[in-house]
C-alpha cells in the first residue's frame, strides 16, 4: 500500500480538521476577563482629544504606577452607540470592569442590577470622603439606600450671554428674570428676511438630535417651579400649570416675540451658535467656555455666564454623569481600587481640567483650572435639579420630544401637546 | 425457528449493500464536498437561521434582558399596530420605499444604458457613479448634513441663487422623508447601475439592430426591447432594493433620528429604539417579524407583476 498521500485524501483530511476545528470554535466559551485583579477594562464615553491624551499620558501611567503589574485598557467610544455597546456587552457577558454613565443612567442600571452597590466599598474606605460629593449629587447616585456609581462631572446649565451684544443693545447687566431676559433678546435678535441673523436667544440647534428640545424644556420647566414626574415616580407631572407656562413661554419667544427660530440656527460645525455670534443668549454648561476657547479665542472676552434666571423660582438642571462598576466584573473590591482612583480628587483635577467639565467634589471647587467664569457656572449648583430616579427615563423622554416638536412649530396648542405627552408618558409608566 | 438460506442471503446482501453504500459515500466527491459544506451550514444555522426562529419566539416574550422572557402572547403585536409611533415608523418605512425603489431603479437603468454607449470618459462616468456605493455611510450621512444645512448647506446656498428662500431640508416634516430618499438613491444608484449593465450585456444586439432596421428610435427601442428584456434584471434589483431599504439603519442613525415628528422613523429604527433604547426586546422582536411578512409580500408582489408582464 503506498504511503503517498491521494489529493482526495488530503482534501478528506483537510474538510475533516476543518469541520472539527469549526465545531470546535463554534463549542468554545469566550475568554473570561483575567482575575488576577490587575488587568482591568474601562469604557470611557467622554472622549475628546484632551481627555484622551490626559488618562493616556498621565492618568493610567500614574495608575499604573501606583499599582505595579497591573494594567488597564481603554474602550473609547461617544454618546451616540454607548447604550447600544453597553446593552450588547451586558447581553453577551463581556463588559468593562468599570464603565461610565450618564446622567439617567443609575436608576436604569439599578434595576437591571448591571451596577455593582458601593455601600460597603464606600463605609469601609476611611480614607475615601464621601461627603466631599454634594449631597445632591450623592442622592442622584443612590438608589433605594444603594449607591450604585461615583460622580466625575456635574454638567450645569445656566445662561451665556454675549455682554458685548447686549451693550450695543442698550442693556449693561446681565438678565436676571424671565421679564429682563425677554427684553434682552428683543433688543439682540437681527432679522433677516424672513429668517435670523441673530437670534436674541438660542433654543435648540436644527441637527437631528432628538434630544435638541427636551433638554433645554426642561430647565424651562424647572423655573417655571414645575417637574417631569411626581415624587413617587408612578405619573407624569407635565399637565401642570407650571409645565404649561414654561412650554407657553417657549412657545412665544418662538412666535409672538419672535427671539427665537425653531427649528433654531445651526452650529458651524464644532462652532456653537453663541460663540459664532448668531445668538446673544444661550443655555449652557461650561463646556461653552471649552468652546470659546478652542473655536472663538475672540470672544473670550464677550461671552459669560451668569446665574439661573428666575421665574417663579430661580432654577437650572444638572446632568451628573458617573463611573459604575458592572456587575460582571470578577472582582468587584479590585474594581473599586480602579474606580476609587478615577474619582480621587487630584486624579479628578486632571480629568475635569482637560475637559473643562465642572468638577463633582466640593474640593476642586477653587482648583487651579477652573476660572472665574467656571466658578460663576458651579454656583449655580445650589439652583440645580437633577433627574427624577426612574428607570425608563429614556422611553418617557420621547413623547415629550415628540409634542414639544408640534407645539413649538405651532401645530397644536400648548396646552394639548403637554396633555397628549403626559398622557403617553403615563401609558408607558402603566406599562411597566 | 431458523431462516431459510434464501432469506439469511438477502438480509447478507441487503447488509453488504448498506455498507457498501457508505463505503462509497465515503469514497466519494460528494463526502468531500458535504464536510466542506458542513461548516458554512452550522454557521448560517447558528448565526442566521437560529436567531430568526429566537426572534419570533421573543417576539410573543416580554423581555428586558436582566430577566428571563415572558410570555406574554399578541401582546407586542398588538403594540404594533395600535402604538401611534410603531405604526406610523410602518407607515413611513412603505413610504420611503414607494418613493425610493421606482425613482431609484428607473434613474438606474437609464444611466446603465446610457454609459453602455460608446462615449468617451465611459470607464469615468461609471467609477463615479459607483463612488458613493464605496463610501461609508458615515461619510456620505456627512457630505449630505453639509448639503442640507439650513444656514450653511450647500443646496441653499444654490437655491439662494435663484430666489428660493432657504429650506430645513431635514427638519421640516413635509421634506425630511424626501431628502433621506434623495440620499438613499445616491447612495444606491451605483451598485444598481453595475447590476444593470451586467444585465445589458447579454441583450443580443441583433434583436435592437433589427428594430433599429426597422425604423425604431432610440426611445422606442428601449422602451419596446431593453426594457422587457431586461425584466428579470429589473426585478432582481427592485427586490434587493427593497430589502436594502427596509434595512436602512445607518442614514437616519446619523441624519434625522427619526424626526421630525417621527416622519423619518422607520421600522428599522423604531426596532432600534425599542431594544437598545428602552430594552423592550419582545415589541423590537415583534416590530421585526412584520417586517419581514412585508417584505415577503412585496418580494412576491414584485415577482408576481413583473413575471406576469414577462409571459404576456
Amino acid at each position: 500500500m503506498s504511503n503517498k498521500l491521494s489529493r482526495r485524501d488530503f482534501l478528506k483530511i483537510a474538510a475533516t480538521s476543518s469541520t472539527a476545528a469549526g465545531i470546535a470554535l463554534l463549542g468554545a466559551q469566550p475568554i473570561a476577563a483575567q482575575a488576577d485583579g490587575v488587568e482591568f477594562s474601562l469604557a470611557m464615553v467622554d472622549w475628546s482629544d484632551p481627555v484622551q491624551t490626559a488618562f493616556e499620558e498621565t492618568i493610567i501611567p500614574r495608575f499604573i504606577e501606583e499599582n505595579p503589574g497591573s494594567s488597564v485598557t481603554i474602550n473609547w467610544t461617544n454618546w451616540g452607540r454607548y447604550n447600544e455597546e453597553m446593552t450588547t456587552a451586558f447581553a453577551s457577558g463581556v463588559t468593562p470592569d468599570v464603565f461610565q454613565g450618564g446622567a439617567v443612567w443609575a436608576p436604569q442600571m439599578a434595576r437591571r442590577n448591571w451596577a455593582v452597590p458601593l455601600n460597603d466599598f464606600i463605609n469601609a474606605d476611611e480614607e475615601w470622603d464621601w461627603d466631599d460629593f454634594p449631597a445632591g449629587l450623592q442622592a442622584d447616585v443612590t438608589i433605594r439606600g444603594d449607591i450604585v456609581a461615583v460622580p466625575y462631572r456635574q454638567d450645569l446649565r445656566t445662561l451665556w450671554y454675549n455682554k458685548e451684544m447686549l451693550a450695543e443693545a442698550g442693556i449693561d447687566e446681565a438678565p436676571s428674570t424671565w421679564e429682563e431676559f425677554l427684553a434682552a433678546a428683543q433688543a439682540t435678535t437681527v432679522r433677516d428676511g424672513a429668517g435670523y441673523a441673530v437670534e436674541g436667544y438660542h433654543f435648540s440647534d436644527a441637527s437631528g438630535n432628538w434630544q435638541r428640545d427636551w433638554q433645554p424644556f426642561l430647565m424651562w420647566v424647572h423655573m417655571a417651579d414645575g417637574q417631569f414626574l411626581s415624587d413617587d415616580l408612578s405619573t407624569c407631572a407635565l399637565d401642570s400649570e407650571e409645565a404649561l407656562t414654561a412650554l407657553e413661554w417657549l412657545v412665544a419667544l418662538v412666535h409672538e416675540h419672535e427671539v427665537t427660530s425653531y427649528p433654531g440656527l445651526d452650529p458651524q460645525g464644532d462652532l456653537n451658535v453663541l460663540a459664532g455670534r448668531n445668538a446673544a443668549m444661550q443655555l449652557s454648561s461650561a463646556d461653552m467656555e471649552r468652546v470659546i476657547n478652542l473655536y472663538a479665542p475672540d470672544e473670550a472676552e464677550t461671552i459669560y455666564p451668569t446665574l439661573p434666571l428666575t421665574g417663579a423660582v430661580q432654577a437650572t438642571h444638572s446632568w451628573v454623569n458617573k463611573f459604575f462598576i458592572s456587575s460582571q466584573t470578577p472582582d468587584p473590591a479590585v474594581s473599586w481600587g480602579l474606580l476609587r482612583f478615577l474619582t480621587r480628587q487630584d486624579i479628578l483635577e486632571v480629568y475635569s481640567a482637560s475637559n473643562n467639565n465642572t468638577p463633582p467634589r466640593l474640593s476642586l471647587l477653587e482648583a487651579e483650572y477652573m476660572s472665574e467664569k467656571h466658578k460663576v457656572v458651579l454656583e449655580s449648583a445650589v439652583y440645580a435639579r437633577t433627574f427624577p430616579q426612574h428607570h425608563n427615563l429614556i422611553a418617557l423622554f420621547r413623547p415629550i420630544a415628540a409634542e414639544l416638536e408640534q407645539a413649538l412649530s405651532g401645530n397644536k396648542a400648548a396646552a394639548d401637546a403637554l396633555a397628549d405627552a403626559t398622557s403617553a408618558i403615563n401609558e408607558i409608566l402603566a406599562d411597566e | 425457528m431458523s431462516l431459510a438460506v434464501s432469506e439469511r442471503v438477502a438480509i447478507k446482501a441487503e447488509g453488504v449493500d448498506w455498507r457498501d453504500r457508505i463505503y462509497r459515500f465515503y469514497n466519494s466527491q460528494a463526502f468531500v464536498a458535504f464536510l466542506f459544506l458542513l461548516i458554512p451550514v452550522l454557521l448560517l444555522a447558528a448565526l442566521k437561521i437560529w436567531p430568526v426562529f429566537y426572534n419570533l419566539y421573543l417576539s410573543f416574550t416580554r423581555y428586558e434582558l436582566f430577566e428571563p422572557p415572558r410570555f406574554v402572547g399578541l401582546k407586542n403585536y398588538k403594540y404594533v399596530f395600535t402604538n401611534k409611533t410603531a405604526f406610523q415608523s410602518i407607515i413611513n418605512t412603505l413610504l420611503f420605499t414607494i418613493e425610493a425603489v421606482p425613482i431609484g431603479t428607473a434613474l438606474a437603468l437609464i444611466i446603465a444604458k446610457l454609459l453602455d454607449q460608446s462615449i468617451r470618459g465611459r470607464v469615468f462616468l461609471r467609477t463615479l457613479y459607483y463612488l458613493p456605493v464605496v463610501s461609508s455611510v458615515v461619510v456620505s450621512a456627512m457630505i449630505w448634513r453639509w448639503i442640507y444645512s439650513p444656514q450653511h448647506g450647500l443646496l441653499n446656498f444654490f437655491l439662494g441663487l435663484l430666489g428660493i428662500p432657504p429650506q430645513h431640508w431635514l427638519n421640516d416634516p413635509n421634506l425630511a422623508l424626501i431628502s433621506l430618499v434623495i440620499v438613499t438613491i445616491w447612495g444606491s444608484i451605483g451598485s444598481n447601475m453595475v447590476i444593470f449593465l451586467a444585465g445589458l450585456q447579454d441583450i443580443p444586439r441583433d434583436v435592437i439592430e433589427a428594430a433599429r432596421v426597422d425604423g425604431a428610435s432610440s426611445l422606442q427601442n428601449f422602451l419596446l426591447i431593453t426594457v422587457p428584456l431586461m425584466r428579470p434584471v429589473i426585478l432582481f434589483v427592485v427586490v434587493t432594493f427593497t430589502i436594502s431599504i427596509f434595512r436602512n439603519f445607518g442614514l437616519i442613525f446619523m441624519l434625522t433620528q427619526g424626526g421630525p415628528f417621527n416622519r423619518t422613523n422607520t421600522m428599522v429604527w423604531e426596532v432600534y429604539q425599542n431594544v437598545f433604547g428602552y430594552l423592550r426586546l419582545g415589541r423590537g422582536a415583534a416590530l421585526s417579524v412584520v417586517m419581514l411578512i412585508i417584505v415577503l409580500i412585496l418580494t412576491l408582489i414584485s415577482f408576481r407583476v413583473l413575471r406576469e408582464r414577462q409571459g404576456a
